[in-house]
């Protein structure tokens, strides 16, 4: 029983460093977009040959900060939604909405994250390739995706598993799960 | 299926699922499988899905989001944006209703050097709204002016949603920034006006208070020290543009090389506050491109339920003048501000709109100003306007929401009659763009 108990924690454990660190390397990314757009003017502009992978790179890094991001997110309570039934409805119609809207949010994250395996795994299979200034197999950014979504429907899932308000704002520290 | 059924379905569970309070990117990842299941069905719909999905973002005009929203970020954190301010306050001196003069003249210069109209409300907010309290300010002096002031950003360049309807809408992301120099400054004139007639009618509404005032050498020292430098940032971000040495994107990272350069000056760039800026722009970007992850589909599937065609079809068969029709898409725009918040509505109407503003001989560039301009007078309407939420969090305690709605009416009424003239002129917009031809 402990050792299953001690599993389940490292897992977690694991499952946060996970979270965290999609959302540093989606950080990182738009720090490295700012470096490599100002690298690629200043040599253009000093006459020097610039980099061919500027754009592309800077354009992959908008969908691997959208996808790291998106988990932590989730988890922080900082997505966008209407609040405007809170001002005619009562807290436990709210509530039972709440578990509702979760349950909805799981579903469409998990299609979505399924879908995204199978086209990843189907395009790797075929070898298929996104050309830009850049030639990138397509299963790159199919697996951003499924990464991305398969982390949004847990991060979902724990609202239920843990009982908690998704819409409720509060202080979130790492490693709190 | 008929084409206005088709568009109801659509845009009816969007707003059903927000209605729930389901997060706004999956409510329209939602509706897009509902409407892919319903016009293209099985797997390959779920497919196109996902496929849409990796190309929605990965685009270079939707790089200047980051970019702007990072400069901003580093301008609030590095305590740039507070040493401007000062030096903008001691500079006014002693004319009556300084505070608010203050508000617009300073709000209007982190328009300019910051995307987010939010964080310059919260910025304004609780940096000059105590302090015109304690110095018994009316309220329309204090937290009109604030409200109105703070939503300049989405007008004035570098603005984040511009970059994003610019996108979305597939315009001239350069012109579409450059566009909206002219609109913001003769708001932020007409906020000026305000402040002053209100001032002129009631002098009581700001009373007068003693102030030390530096001398002129020391305004001079003051000026060239903390606002020129300003200036220089600016000219990166907006003169790059204008002179087409630099892309959007390009612009965008310059202007952030611009703030860290300026906060090394002023010996200000820590590692705590670059931490909390980038932390601060990853929160936001994923928040505003995983709207747009989820949107994506969203014009596709109007256009293959037949609901773009339909539309355009039946408002240009009307016998109603065009003017009408765009008072009408407007006023949509100006509700809808009312209930969300403005990525959502730009995702909804943009793929709906534009078209049908194309057909009827809009040009693309004027259409987007007035559709910023309605997003940012639906900051402060209520009952759901985002200023309003924001500068009620920041005022001092007891401040209610119907007292910052009560004040920033007359400032939302002279945001009207500019978009009025924006309307009678359009030359007022296109005429800048037109000089980068």
């Amino acid at each position: 029983m402990k050792a299953v108990r001690l599993f389940l924690c490292g897992l977690a454990r694991a499952y946060d460093i996970a979270v965290f660190a999609m959302a540093g390397l989606a950080g990182l990314v738009l720090v490295a977009t700012f470096l490599a757009i100002i690298v690629d003017v200043l040599m253009r502009n000093l006459g020097l040959a610039s980099p061919s992978w500027t754009s592309a790179l800077s354009e992959y890094a908008m969908l691997v900060a959208t996808m790291g991001a998106a988990p932590l997110l989730i988890r922080e309570r900082r997505h966008v939604w209407v609040e405007f039934i809170e001002s005619f409805t009562g807290p436990r119609f709210q509530r039972r909405l709440a578990v509702l809207v979760v349950a909805l949010c799981v579903g469409i994250c998990a299609v979505m994250a399924w879908f995204s395996i199978v086209m990843a795994l189907d395009s790797a299979a075929r070898a298929e390739v996104d050309i830009r200034s850049i030639i990138l197999p397509r299963w790159f950014l199919y697996a951003v995706l499924a990464v991305g979504f398969t982390l949004c429907a847990t991060e979902f899932g724990r609202f239920i598993l843990r009982r908690e308000d998704m819409y409720e704002k509060g202080p979130v520290e790492p490693g709190a799960t | 299926m008929d084409w206005y059924i088709a568009g109801l379905i659509l845009v009816g569970v969007i707003l059903f699922l927000m209605g729930m309070r389901m997060p706004v990117a999956f409510a329209f990842l939602a509706a897009n499988m509902v409407g892919a299941l319903v016009f293209i069905g099985g797997d390959v719909a779920m497919m196109q899905l996902v496929a849409n999905a990796t190309t929605s973002v990965t685009t270079f005009t939707l790089v200047p989001v980051p970019l702007f929203l990072l400069m901003g970020e580093l301008f609030f954190h590095t305590g740039i944006a507070l040493r401007v301010f000062d030096a903008i306050d001691k500079i006014l001196g002693r004319i009556p209703g300084r505070l608010s003069y203050l508000t617009v003249g300073g709000g209007t210069l982190f328009a300019a050097l910051s995307g987010s109209s939010i964080a310059n409300i919260a910025m304004l907010g609780s940096t000059l709204l105590p302090e015109m309290a304690r110095r018994r300010y009316a309220s329309v002096l204090s937290m009109g002016s604030i409200i109105a002031t703070g939503g300049l950003a989405i007008m004035i360049p570098p603005s984040t949603l511009g970059v994003l309807l610019g996108s979305i809408a597939q315009i001239d992301i350069g012109r579409l920034l450059i566009a909206g120099i002219v609109p913001g400054l003769l708001l932020a004139l007409a906020y000026v006006l305000v402040i002053a007639v209100t001032i002129w009618r009631n002098p009581d509404a700001a009373p007068r208070y003693d102030i030390d005032v530096p001398s002129g050498a020391e305004k001079f020292r003051l000026f060239m020290t903390n606002i020129l430098p300003m200036g220089g940032v600016i000219f990166m971000v907006v003169g790059f543009i204008i002179l087409g040495i630099a892309t959007p994107s390009e612009a965008a990272a310059f202007g952030v090389l611009g703030v860290v350069i300026l906060a090394l000056a002023f010996r200000a760039l820590t590692w705590e506050s670059i931490r909390k800026s980038v932390q601060g722009t990853v929160r936001v970007t994923g928040m505003v491109f995983l709207i747009i992850v989820g949107a994506s589909a969203f014009s596709q599937m109007l256009a293959l339920s037949g609901a773009s065609s339909g539309l355009i079809g039946w408002a240009t068969s009307l016998q109603v003048s065009p003017l009408w029709i765009l008072i009408g898409m407007l006023l949509i725009v100006l509700v809808l501000g009312m209930l969300m918040e403005s990525v959502s509505i730009i995702m909804l109407v943009v793929p709906i709109f534009f078209p049908l503003g194309a057909s009827l001989g809009f040009d693309a560039i004027w259409l987007a100003i007035l559709f910023l301009l309605m997003l940012e007078i639906g900051l402060a309407t209520p009952p759901f306007g985002m200023g309003l939420f924001v500068l009620v969090g920041v005022a001092p305690k007891g401040t209610t929401l119907s007292q910052v709605v009560r004040a920033s009416l007359p400032f939302i009424t002279v945001a009207f009659v500019v978009a009025a003239l924006l309307i009678a002129e359009p030359m007022l917009v296109t005429f800048l763009p037109g000089l980068m031809d």
